[in-house]
């Protein structure tokens, strides 16, 4: 009988066991075969006038990759710039396409590489959310829905 | 052995804490009270500047709304300072625009909904394009177009290098105080606003 019972004690564990660890996995997508976005916001702002949006692409897998473009129907167009600023005085670049490594992390963040939202089609608001797809080369596209905040 | 009277005491200890508090205070970088530039407000309301402000601290912010990453994190920490104030009594928030071709009073005001600025305190101005470009000179700001281009659909769109500031001036109009626009800490700024209250 005890046999039994500390069978089951076994198999109860192994079970618990094995779906903590497909959780702590997803968790850190570096360590999986695939590509995800995190900490991704934008900026409110008018209909007409311009925002910026940011997020994190992390590359889990074990090739490079390249961001190509972004693409949303938020606004009338889209590009990616870079914030530099030397002895005080700030200026804006466009970039080309980003490398994004194998099994690393590319950042857009404020003060850096950052996306344009240029002529928006709406209002975007605080609460509210875009629908933004990434052109990948390794990938047709990664659609990603981004938050709007107030500014920080 | 001598000792002090106590008057004499009195004296030289209020000489050190007169002393004291002149050195806690910023130098001034200029002098702008025998300047004067035309401008408007987001309301199109005509504004002397800085008299209008006139036995006010002033906070300037410069920005250019076509600027999506820089000149939002400067308006945002502006409205930071205006937050931890304790008081805005006798405080006035400007914000100036680098591209007055573009950023006319309407956008001006669109430009402040979208950040819900309290309009009490806060005013953004525009002008014409010499009049803007010597004030920012007479405060020390650089602005320039950086790129330019020509859509497919021919309109001309272009980008500013510019200074990355907000800047401080005391109620006497002299600019006394310079801080980073995007990375000075709101409470820094606050410090330098009670010094010149």
């Amino acid at each position: 009988m005890n046999l039994y019972r500390y069978l089951f004690l076994f198999l109860i564990v192994s079970l618990v066991y094995s779906c903590t660890s497909k959780k702590d996995r997803q968790a850190d997508p570096v360590q999986t075969n695939r590509i995800a976005v995190q900490d991704a916001w934008a900026r409110s702002a008018q209909r007409g006038m311009m925002s910026g949006a940011y997020l994190t692409i992390i590359n889990g897998t074990d090739q490079a990759d390249t961001l190509m473009g972004i693409s949303t129907k938020a606004a009338g167009k889209v590009e990616i710039h870079l914030s530099v600023e030397k002895n005080g005085i700030s200026e804006m670049r466009p970039t080309g396409n980003l490398p994004i490594e194998a099994n690393s992390r590319l950042k857009l963040e404020p003060g850096g590489y950052h996306i344009m939202l240029m002529k928006l089609q709406r209002n975007l608001s605080a609460g509210d959310s875009i629908a933004v797809s990434l052109l990948l080369s390794n990938k047709d596209s990664l659609s990603v829905r981004i938050p709007i905040k107030e500014h920080k | 052995m001598k000792f002090l009277s106590p008057s004499k005491i009195v004296l030289i200890l209020f000489s050190l804490s007169l002393l004291i508090a002149s050195c806690d205070q910023p130098e001034v970088i200029k002098d702008l009270s025998d300047q004067s530039f035309q401008l408007l407000d987001q309301d199109s309301t005509q504004v002397t500047f800085p008299d209008d402000f006139q036995d006010k601290v002033m906070v300037l912010g410069f920005i250019y709304t076509h600027c999506p990453d820089v000149c939002p994190a400067i308006t945002a920490n502006m409205k930071n300072v205006s937050e931890q104030l304790e008081n805005s009594e006798n405080v006035q928030f400007v914000g100036i625009t680098f591209d007055p071709r573009r950023d006319t009073p309407s956008v001006l005001d669109k430009y402040m909904k979208q950040f819900n600025l309290d309009e009490e305190i806060f005013t953004f101005v525009t002008g014409d394009t010499s009049t803007v470009h010597s004030m920012l000179n007479a405060l020390n700001i650089t602005a320039e177009i950086s790129s330019k281009k020509t859509t497919d659909k021919g309109d001309i769109v272009y980008f500013m290098r510019h200074t990355n500031r907000i800047s401080l001036m005391d109620k006497e109009e002299r600019l006394r105080l310079e801080y980073s626009g995007s990375y000075s800490k709101p409470e820094y700024i606050v410090e330098g606003i009670n010094k010149l209250r």
